[in-house]
């Protein structure tokens, strides 16, 4: 090891050290002064954060003011979808109701023609085909709603159901009184 | 109005850091300079707490980077530096020998540190950072951007300058 740097090592005190020159307190104040507002300065004691409401509750209630907006924007479209497919389901029950119980209305009737002669029960079946007509004019026609459709096939239903009781009914009686 | 705490700070540390800076500078505004930017850039960057050790450390090595880069503005200090970049004859006497063993300390490190403020820049920052702030050789390269060997021979070259400057 070199002889000056052992004995500079082990001898130099700061004792022996220069003092900065007169006023470098205000010097140092001023320099400081032009950096405070960017000097955080740890200290034992607690930094003090931003307040609570600025963390989390601004956020919080921001989020969930998005989220209602959101909701009520969508809300609408939602339920036209959904009322839509409700109605659907709601003519498929119908037409599903309707013809069950025209099926069975028109075995009750074929079953009467078993004893008639063959001319009277092929005048029954004929008769039955009229009574029976044919939805899809309105239930295809693209300006109708579906709530409507909905309304015109059970008026549509009850009239034709009506229309072939009465007419079993009246074959009964016939039947009856041969 | 600085806060009591940041004045108790730069109490604590402004005489070596300031010391430091003079050595490398050799000008005591530069240095003063130097030392209160270091306090302040301290002061600005370092959030987590540090030791008092890590905080000597961080103050120290800062002060000298500091203090380089002010003298580095507008001169050509690695030119300077590498001008005697050539091996230097060793086999001289060292004059140092019979200096360090008369003088009283005390009286003999004041007089260096003094002395060392007339040597020419490149020999006054290489003798400060050896001498006095620690660093090896590879260090003060490092620091100074030059080859290992200016810093060799700057070194033997200004640590015989001193003798002269202290045997007056």
């Amino acid at each position: 090891m070199d002889n000056l740097k052992d004995y500079v090592r082990l001898n130099d005190t700061s004792s022996t050290d220069a003092c900065l020159p007169e006023g470098d307190d205000e010097r140092f104040e001023r320099r400081y002064d032009a950096y405070r507002h960017r000097i955080k300065f740890r200290t034992n004691v607690r930094r003090r954060g931003k307040p609570f409401w600025v963390t989390i509750l601004l956020p919080a209630a921001a989020s969930l003011l998005l989220v209602f907006i959101v909701r009520l924007a969508v809300n609408p479209v939602a339920e036209k979808f959904a009322s839509a497919g409700e109605r659907r389901d709601s003519i498929s029950i119908a037409y599903r109701e309707h013809y069950g119980k025209v099926a069975l209305l028109a075995c009750q009737i074929s079953d009467l023609t078993a004893y008639m002669d063959y001319d009277d029960a092929v005048a029954v079946m004929e008769t039955m085909d009229d009574i029976l007509g044919n939805p899809d004019e309105f239930m295809d026609n693209p300006y109708l709603s579906e709530r409507r459709k909905l309304e015109m096939f059970e008026e549509y239903s009850r009239r034709e159901i009506s229309a072939l009781v009465r007419f079993k009914d009246r074959i009964t009686e016939t039947s009856d009184k041969k | 109005m600085i806060p009591s705490e940041i004045r108790l700070f730069y109490d604590r540390y402004k005489k070596g850091l300031y010391n430091t800076a003079l050595r490398i500078t050799g000008n005591s505004m530069d240095a003063e300079e130097v030392a209160q930017d270091t306090i302040i850039k301290y002061i600005r960057f370092n959030t987590e707490k540090l030791s008092p050790q890590q905080t000597g450390v961080w103050l120290h090595r800062a002060c000298v980077n500091g203090a380089i880069d002010r003298v580095r503005r507008g001169k050509a200090l690695k030119a300077m530096l590498e001008q005697y970049a050539e091996d230097v004859n060793g086999t001289d006497e060292d004059p140092w020998n019979d200096i360090l063993a008369c003088e009283d300390t005390q009286s003999l490190m004041a007089r260096i540190k003094r002395k060392i403020q007339e040597l020419p820049e490149g020999y006054r920052i290489v003798l400060s950072l050896l001498l006095f702030e620690g660093y090896d050789y590879a260090e003060c390269a490092a620091i100074l951007k030059v080859g290992e060997s200016s810093v060799r021979s700057q070194y033997l070259r200004g640590k015989r300058k001193l003798a002269e400057l202290v045997s007056k």
